[in-house]
Order: structure tokens, then C-alpha cells, then sequence
């Protein structure tokens, strides 16, 4: 491989990263910014990269179905390389913004298809029943804007989803007095309708 | 405002040992919800079955109180199970332990079968130590120096310095007694106290065997040989109760009865078969 070739091959892979990274920031920055729940953010990111693979798609099919408008036929070898470089970084910017679309709507659509949810039980040790909780979705995002607290003195602790764009949390970030405890990991038997779990912040 | 609310001890002779028998498995009657109840305090010094004895724990939704239908204590927790009408969600359950109560939130009801429904357990654990004075034994015994029987009340102070408590014995009799008398008519008891570390205002620590006058109070009517017959015998104050054991022994000496009874050996009897010892003070559990 040629210097020239191999310029050619390292200048659309650092043009998609960038415009890869650029894309994840800018609509990260402007969903967080925008202060939305986490299921609103996913579906608001995963529309966005959706959008971008359609566009990418369209560039990257337009020359291959494109006929010729003069009728007459092109430079063979100049053309066939021109198609094949410009179809492979759209093909590549098409499958990396497909990824990013499929890692923001994977967890709106198991949300979808699971939407009902409830975690009930016992927390007790160290500061409980001071204690309050705030649930945490798999990406460790908030799933309330409040801190939960418990609803007695034997620390029992119910979280339920606000309404149906509510993500079911898996961990749960303890707070004692304003500052941030533990961070654990949901037992099985939070999610147990009989409510009889336990966890000991010892 | 001086909060004058005294809370009451009643120690059942019978019962101060009946918590320990081996709980029996119980089902609620129909219509109603089991609810299991685990209480455990986070000291191991008070995690002792005669501890948790003497909590006497009642549920109560608005204001029934219900008394657990089983007891037992495993594990160093007491373990209990209360039987309730099925609650509405937004109720909440008051548990009352010793002179503690817990406002608490009705947890899911699960359906056993047609009649039975059992709510999530209510988990009470690590519980602080108690902060009172606990009677924790009531024994009544046979001396040989006298006929009439002496009566011994352990207590242990888990608090601070305790001013005490009115120790009243109780005595109640049905259908075998006739007395004649005005009402209220009083019996005259002799008591000798002996108590380790106390100093019983009543009592001269110098003259350990002088006798200290008490009355039995008779109330309810008397005239009757098939009238109830309540027998109330103030044995005085326990005196101010350091922290930690103490233990206070009466021990009847004289007993003159002010009313007619059918016979001398009637007093004797009260105070032989006799109902309870109370231990009445705030703080005393």
C-alpha cells in the first residue's frame, strides 16, 4: 500500500470518528441540557441517530443509483475508485451512527415491552431509617429527580414508577443525610411482589 | 407542662413465663390478614427472651389493638404474628413495643388460599437497646417463718436513674367469698422490704426487720357472698431505681382484715392465690 493510498484510507477514519464524537457529544450535551428523564433522552438521542443513518443511507446509495445524465460513459477506472471510497466511509459513518442508534433505543424498547414495575423492601443498618434513595436505570442515570424516602421507621422503602416512561432502576444510590452512602446493586427479592427483601448497610 | 401520664406494668404471674412456652402455630380466622412482625434490638445484652417477654406488643389500624396470636423469639429477634381486618392501602398500622410505637405502612397482602391472606412481613430490626426499667420477674413464695407468703419483684433499670415505681398486688375472687362490711373496707398487711442498693423512703435501712404498714384496699361491693371481691394491696414504692438489677423482696408479716369475712384464713388465702403484681411508674415497662 502506497502513502497516497494509505492517506486516502486515514483521512475518512479520522473524519468519522470526529464526526462520530462530535454527533454523541453535541446531542448528549443538548439532551442533558434539556434536563429530560432518561427514557425521554434515549428516545430524543436514538431519533437523532436515526436520522443520521437515514441521511447517511441516502449518501451512500445516491451515486450507485444515479444514472448518467449525458448518457455518456464515464472514466471507468476513475470512477469505479471515486464510488468505492466515497460508498465505503458513508457505509461506515451509516453502520458506527446504526450502533449508536441501536445502544440509545435498545433500552426504550425493553422498557416498552416491560413497562410495569415495582421495587419494595427492607433497608435497614448504618443511618436507616434516615436514609433516602435514589433509583438508578442500567446506565446508572437517575430515574427520579428526588431523592426516595423510606415510608416508616422500619426503613421499608417502596419505588414505583411515576408514570410509564418510568426505566425499572437496577441499582439504587443510598444517600444519608445528603451525601451519597453506597451504591448497590437491586437483590432479586426487591423485585418480589411479597416485598420481602432486605438490605443491611452494615 | 409536667407530663404526668404514668405507664402501667402488669405482671401476670402466669404469664411472665407464658411468652417462653413454644409458640403454637396459629391461623387467622377468615376475613382477616396474618401479619408477621419481627422485632430485634440491636444490643446483643438486650436480645434475652425475658426482655422481650416483657414488651407486650399490640397492632392496632385505628384503634382496635390486637394481641399477636404467636410468639417466638429466634435468633435473638422476637418474632410475632398479629391478625387484622384486611386494611385499606393508604391505612397505616401503629405497633406498640413496650412504651415504644412505630407508625408503619401497610405492606402487600398476599393470597394463601380462599381464606387466607397473609401481608409482607414488617422487618423491626436493630432496634435501639431500651431506654426503661423492665420488671423482669415477679415470684411469690412460701416462708417458713410465717404463713403468709412473701413476694420478690426483680427489676433492671436500662435507663438512667429511675425516681420508681408503686409496686400494688392485685387479687381477685369469684363466688367463694362472703364479706360483710362497708365499702370501701380496708385490710391492714404488715410488709418488711429488703431491697439491694435501694433506699426505700418507708423503710429505716438501720432497722431492716421493721415492719412497714400497708393497706389493702376492698372496693366493689362486699355484702354479697356472690359478689366479685377485689383485693388491692399497696406494697409503697419501689424508691429511686439505679441502673442496671435490682431486686426488692416484700415479705407480709401481719395481715388484719377491717371487714367481716367468713373466716381468719380468707386473707391468707388472697394473698396465696393471688391474682398480680403491678409495677405502676413512668418509664417502667
Amino acid at each position: 500500500m502506497t502513502s497516497a493510498e494509505k492517506l486516502s484510507i486515514a483521512g475518512p477514519v479520522v473524519s468519522l470518528v470526529i464526526a462520530a464524537g462530535t454527533a454523541v457529544t453535541a446531542i448528549s450535551g443538548l439532551i442533558s441540557n434539556l434536563g429530560l428523564r432518561p427514557f425521554w433522552a434515549d428516545v430524543s438521542t436514538s431519533v437523532v441517530f436515526f436520522a443520521l443513518v437515514l441521511y447517511w443511507l441516502r449518501l451512500t446509495f445516491q451515486p450507485a443509483n444515479r444514472k448518467p445524465e449525458t448518457g455518456f460513459v464515464k472514466k471507468a477506472v476513475g470512477a469505479r475508485a471515486a464510488w468505492r471510497n466515497v460508498s465505503i466511509l458513508h457505509f461506515c459513518f451509516v453502520a458506527v451512527f446504526f450502533g449508536f442508534f441501536i445502544f440509545f433505543a435498545y433500552p426504550v424498547f425493553s422498557h416498552i415491552f416491560n413497562p410495569t414495575w415495582k421495587i419494595c423492601g427492607t433497608i435497614t443498618g448504618n443511618c436507616a431509617p434516615s436514609y433516602c434513595v435514589i433509583g438508578l436505570d442500567a446506565r446508572s442515570r437517575p430515574i427520579f429527580p428526588e431523592c426516595v424516602a423510606p415510608l416508616d421507621s422500619s426503613g421499608y422503602i417502596e419505588l414505583v414508577p411515576i408514570d410509564y416512561t418510568t426505566y425499572r432502576p437496577i441499582t439504587i444510590r443510598i444517600q444519608c443525610a445528603g451525601k451519597d452512602l453506597q451504591v448497590l446493586r437491586l437483590p432479586n427479592e426487591f423485585m418480589s411482589p411479597k416485598c420481602n427483601g432486605r438490605i443491611d448497610l452494615r | 407542662m409536667k407530663k404526668i401520664v404514668l405507664i402501667g406494668c402488669f405482671v401476670l404471674f402466669s404469664a411472665t413465663h407464658a411468652l417462653a412456652q413454644p409458640a403454637t402455630k396459629q391461623n387467622c380466622s377468615p376475613n382477616t390478614v396474618s401479619v408477621p412482625v419481627t422485632y430485634h434490638f440491636k444490643d446483643t445484652d438486650a436480645q434475652y427472651a425475658w426482655i422481650y417477654h416483657s414488651l407486650n406488643p399490640t397492632l392496632a389500624m385505628v384503634q382496635d389493638r390486637v394481641d399477636p396470636i404467636s410468639t417466638n423469639i429466634e435468633d435473638g429477634a422476637l418474632k410475632m404474628t398479629f391478625c387484622i381486618p384486611v386494611p385499606a392501602e393508604t391505612e397505616r398500622l401503629i405497633l406498640r413495643v413496650g412504651p415504644r410505637a412505630y407508625d408503619l405502612a401497610i405492606r402487600p397482602i398476599t393470597k394463601l388460599s380462599s381464606d387466607l391472606r397473609e401481608m409482607s412481613p414488617i422487618l423491626l430490626v436493630e432496634q435501639p437497646r431500651p431506654d426503661w426499667v423492665i420488671v423482669k420477674s415477679a415470684k411469690r413464695f412460701e416462708t417458713e417463718a410465717s404463713d403468709l407468703p412473701s413476694f420478690e419483684v426483680e427489676l433492671y433499670n436500662f435507663g438512667q436513674a429511675h425516681s420508681g415505681g408503686q409496686v400494688v398486688f392485685e387479687a381477685f375472687h369469684y363466688w367463694s367469698l362472703c364479706a360483710r362490711g362497708s365499702t370501701p373496707a380496708r385490710v391492714k398487711v404488715q410488709v418488711s422490704l429488703s431491697g439491694q442498693r435501694l433506699r426505700i423512703a418507708s423503710s429505716d435501712p438501720e432497722y431492716p426487720e421493721e415492719l412497714v404498714t400497708r393497706d389493702a384496699e376492698l372496693t366493689k361491693d362486699i355484702n354479697s357472698c356472690s359478689a366479685n371481691f377485689y383485693l388491692r394491696t399497696d406494697f409503697g414504692t419501689t424508691g429511686r431505681l439505679p441502673p442496671g438489677p435490682i431486686r426488692i423482696r416484700y415479705t407480709l408479716k401481719r395481715a388484719e382484715a377491717k371487714v367481716s369475712l367468713t373466716s381468719s384464713e380468707q386473707i391468707k388465702y388472697y394473698f396465696t392465690r393471688g391474682y398480680r403484681l403491678k409495677v405502676i411508674g413512668e418509664g417502667i415497662w
